[in-house]
């Protein structure tokens, strides 16, 4: 949403600084993804300046990704069409999971853009490296602390957004020695309910939380050791479009890691860590009105692991990568009601139940010559899904009187790639891909998961099969000095897609339900699309990117699949002058006619809508104040997308002022 | 010092070891998890008569336990024919039995299992007595006591009656085999038709719908057995409960084509 206009420069030289040999990028409108690890200054440098704008923010305008939204605060990313557990969501390689049953926190809301350095988002069974896949990998990297000269940098800020009465701090600071550096961030957001266009107050949008991190590293040579912790507080954080709210969100995320550099070993770059991270979640109703039943809604999540990965010195024209990981994911989400006059009910929503999974990754990248080269990469999971015995099980019985305690499962995932420099001007790649994924811990053992978008109780099946995606992605890319030009079109066939059918002999749970859907393997479906994206330098001074996407999905049948985003397209044009610049945005998202009425799906009319953003930069005794400012909704135009849940309108005019002092 | 310690150190090790070792030899004790009721002595059998239960006795079907033992040596008599005479004492004079289940004459675990249904609390109403008469398979002799027992009143009566068309009076009850929880439950329904006060059949023809639902939320569980007759009135099936909390099992009587009766128990599922 927000474009940081300082940096855009960055972007573009990045851009015109590729090579024929660098891998497949990806162009956002204003980020540049890349599918390996690259120290991006370009990244780094964007998302440090992107002051008022979340995660989801910078998410929303990658290519490919899509946000789910269901309020103000928690949306989910979603890669083409596919989200949940059709998609990696990593945060620094680590795996997390969210602790809500109705998925209020993705576990991207729990990283700040203070903590991120970049986000690497892999689209289709390629983004594998982190977990075998059919929808991609989102990986948010966070930002290290670093070796400087300067003892101590660092920078402090305060952002304001009028839609919401929204107040954004924060701090960071790095303190660096000879050989250690540490450092030392807090960030703080208050929202109120928020404003739509046209004037009307969306009630239960408000949110408040405060994110913490430090971090310690430690340079020996080649070898560096690194220590990280997160913890992440959001509390009374409303979700409109949801029948509950969260009383309380809280993340721990902690990591030991090693790293060692050199050119000549076997191994070139090695890069291991251990960590551990936890999630608690609390759902509340007790802000709500005319609750026919109050209820408590816990639900824990906690994840261990560590993993080992590099590459080794090139052979011949053969680079070979690695990565091998494990991790252990322990859920638990339990709801208890009061009913007026009579006993408490408990039941676990989540029963007590877990996931281990090893997996081993490999990577070749072969350069036939300066103008052909063949990526080759593949990925094997085990993975053993635990139901602890007891409550849980029992419950489960009810439905599947043979519920096993374990279930082991293999995944894998195989990706070719070919990529061909036509001319001097032309780059083609051709990917081909077979990717599987595993049944979420949601999909194989939820237990009434009130789903407010169809109104419908969920039920988990415990016998589903991996889905699989066999597909297929054509980029044809151009390059000049004044233009590029990147389009992209992809076939998903996805077999055994996990989707739900009604039960009309099962009785609802949820007061009002509409009814039971219980999880199953469907025969296939099918989600094709594509995105475009065109870059230009107009004149030194004047930029202009433009970029769209598109997704379209339905079932065996033919049926439409439900949350298809719509035809989106994102334009800016920015003209900056010395330290001065200012941009024009436009969003433009079509109408989406191809809904799901059995998910309770209606069609969504279009939209279009304008931004305007402006920063100034104030250089003082090496030092730089940084003044943004910017309209977002130009037009208070009430809209919304077709993935918001609830048709709930976004928020109108939104005036934003951010003021940054770096040092 | 050091030595001391680790002398210390041993012995405790010894202690723990031999501790767990006696541990290992404590006798079977047939009675865990049961309360007792009463004991007294059938004068005539020469026995010692105990009284256990699973849980307070109450106005419905409850499982007891009868432990014999001889009354001049001590030792456990498990070889008897006991026969259960309960008789309520009602304030207007009016005196009746209730069914009763009459254990088998060999003893399971030591123990003598068998059923009593009580169809009324005691209280304002009358008094509940309970006549047990023993034959002691041993010394072949026989002889009776009798305990004054309190019957309490449950929050959910757990036994129900009714008049049939051809003027019979029916007794339903119900038992869980095992302690009531989330999950699938084994569930007896159990039938008599009264035929005096002191007499009472099994019914055997009945056939039930079993609907199990959350009076608070107006929800149901799926995958229920329905009850069918196994064996003296015991009507098996398996219910399922979702959560825990007020339950209510709505049975559906018929008897052929004919519809007998609708009725319900409402249990705690903790």
């Amino acid at each position: 949403m927000r474009l940081i206009c300082s940096l855009l420069v960055f972007v573009v030289v990045g851009v015109r600084a590729q090579s024929v040999d660098t891998l497949r990028t990806l162009y956002l409108s204003e980020v540049v993804v890349n599918s390996t690890i690259q120290e991006g200054d370009t990244l780094q440098n964007f998302f440090r300046a992107n002051k008022s704008a979340t995660t989801e923010d910078i998410l929303s305008r990658l290519q490919g990704v899509y946000l789910i939204r269901r309020g103000n605060y928690g949306q989910e990313p979603m890669l083409r069409g596919m989200t949940g557990g059709q998609i990696n969501l990593t945060i620094d390689g680590m795996k997390m999971f969210g602790a809500c049953t109705d998925k209020m926190d993705p576990v991207s809301i729990y990283i700040e853009p203070q903590n991120l350095k970049s986000i690497q988002a892999v689209l289709g069974s390629d983004g594998s490296r982190l977990g075998t896949t059919v929808g991609g990998s989102v990986d948010m990297q966070l930002a290290q602390p670093f070796l400087s000269s300067q003892p101590v940098t660092g920078r402090v800020g305060v952002g304001y957004q009028s839609a919401w009465n929204g107040f954004n701090t924060y701090a960071n600071v790095n303190y660096s020695q000879h050989k250690s550096a540490y450092n030392l961030s807090l960030n703080y957001r208050k929202a109120d309910d928020y404003r739509a266009g046209g004037g009307e107050v969306i009630p239960y949008s408000q949110y408040e939380k405060m994110n913490l991190s430090a971090g310690g590293k430690w340079s020996m040579g080649k070898d560096t050791l690194l220590a990280s912790a997160l913890v992440d507080d959001g509390w009374n954080i409303g979700f409109p479009a949801l029948p509950m709210d969260v009383g309380s969100a809280k993340a721990r995320i902690y990591s030991l890691g090693y790293n060692r550099y050199r050119a000549h070993e076997t191994v070139q770059n090695l890069n291991a860590k251990i960590y551990y991270n936890s999630v608690f979640h609390s759902m509340d109703d007790t802000q709500r009105e005319n609750v026919e039943m109050h209820m408590d809604m816990p639900g824990t999540s906690t994840t261990g692991g560590g993993f080992v990965e590099g590459n080794f010195h090139p052979a011949g024209k053969h680079t070979l990568s690695f990565r091998t990981d494990y991790y252990h994911n322990q859920v638990l989400a339990e709801m208890t009601m009061y009913p007026e006059g009579a006993s408490s009910m408990y039941m676990q929503t989540w029963p007590a139940s877990g996931r281990s999974v090893t997996g081993i990754y490999l990577n070749d990248v072969y350069k036939i010559n300066r103008s052909t080269q063949v990526t080759v990469n593949g990925r094997i999971d085990w993975a053993v899904t635990t139901l602890q015995e007891g409550f849980g099980m029992d419950q489960l019985q009810v439905f599947y009187p043979n519920v096993q305690s374990a279930y082991q499962q293999i995944t894998s995932t195989v990706n070719g790639k070919v990529k061909q420099l036509i001319r001097s001007n032309w780059i083609a790649e051709v990917h081909v891909g077979y990717g599987e994924r595993l049944p979420t811990l949601s999909e194989n053992f939820g237990f009434y998961l009130f789903n407010r978008y169809d109104g419908f109780d969920y039920i988990g099946q415990p016998d589903l099969v991996p889905e699989k995606n066999w597909s297929t992605d054509l980029t044809l890319s151009y390059f000049s000095d004044q233009v590029q030009l990147t389009a992209t079109g992809f076939y998903n066939y996805l077999p055994d897609y996990i989707f739900s059918r009604i039960h009309p002999e099962l009785s609802v749970m949820t007061p009002g339900a509409n009814g039971v859907k219980i999880y199953e393997n469907i025969p296939s479906a099918t989600l094709v699309g594509g995105e475009a994206s065109v870059l230009a330098n107009f004149s030194k001074n004047l930029q202009f990117i433009t970029a769209l996407k598109y997704t379209h999905g339905q079932d065996f049948e033919g049926t439409p699949l439900p949350l298809i985003p719509p035809l989106t397209s994102n334009t800016t044009l920015r003209y900056s002058i010395k330290n001065f610049n200012i941009q024009l945005e436009n969003e433009i998202a079509s109408s989406q006619q191809n809904v799901s009425p059995s998910y309770g799906e209606d069609e969504t009319v279009g939209y279009s809508i304008f931004n305007l953003r402006s920063g100034y930069k104030i250089n003082w005794n090496r030092k730089q104040l940084y003044v943004n400012a910017g309209i977002e909704n130009m037009f208070d135009k009430n809209y919304h997308n077709h993935l918001d849940w609830g048709n709930l309108p976004r928020p109108g005019r939104n005036i934003n002022v951010t003021i940054e002092f770096v040092f | 010092m050091k030595t001391l310690f680790s002398k210390y150190t041993f012995l405790l090790i010894l202690a723990a070891t031999a501790f767990s070792c006696s541990d290992n030899e404590v006798p079977f004790d047939p009675t865990v998890d049961l309360i007792k009721i009463d004991e007294g002595f059938a004068i005539g059998a020469a026995t010692k008569v105990e009284v256990w239960a699973s849980q307070d006795l109450m106005a419905g079907y409850n499982n007891i336990f009868i432990a014999l033992y001889d009354s001049v040596g001590g030792s456990r008599i498990t070889k008897a024919k006991i026969d259960f005479y309960p008789e309520m004492s009602m304030m207007g004079g009016v005196q009746h039995g209730c069914p009763v289940e009459e254990p088998a004459e060999e003893a399971v675990n030591q123990l003598f299992p068998g059923a009593i249904t009580f169809t009324m609390p005691s209280g304002d109403m009358g008094s509940w007595k309970l006549k047990i008469e023993v034959q002691n398979q041993v010394n072949n002799k026989k002889g009776s006591t009798t305990f004054s027992i309190s019957i309490a009143n449950p929050t959910a009566a757990c036994v129900k009656s009714f008049v049939t068309a051809a003027n019979e009076k029916i007794f339903v009850t119900y038992n869980f085999p095992k302690k009531m929880k989330v999950g699938i439950n084994d569930l007896d329904v159990i039938v008599y038709r009264m035929i005096n006060m002191y007499e009472f059949a099994y019914e055997e023809n009945y056939s039930f719908v079993l609907t199990p639902e959350m009076p608070s939320m107006g929800h149901g569980s799926p995958n229920n057995v329905n009850p069918t007759h196994a064996s003296k009135g015991h009507y098996k099936g398996k219910v399922n409960f979702t959560m825990t909390g007020d339950w209510r099992l709505n049975l559906n009587i018929s008897e052929g084509e004919a519809v007998v009766k609708d009725l319900y128990f409402d249990v705690e599922v903790e």
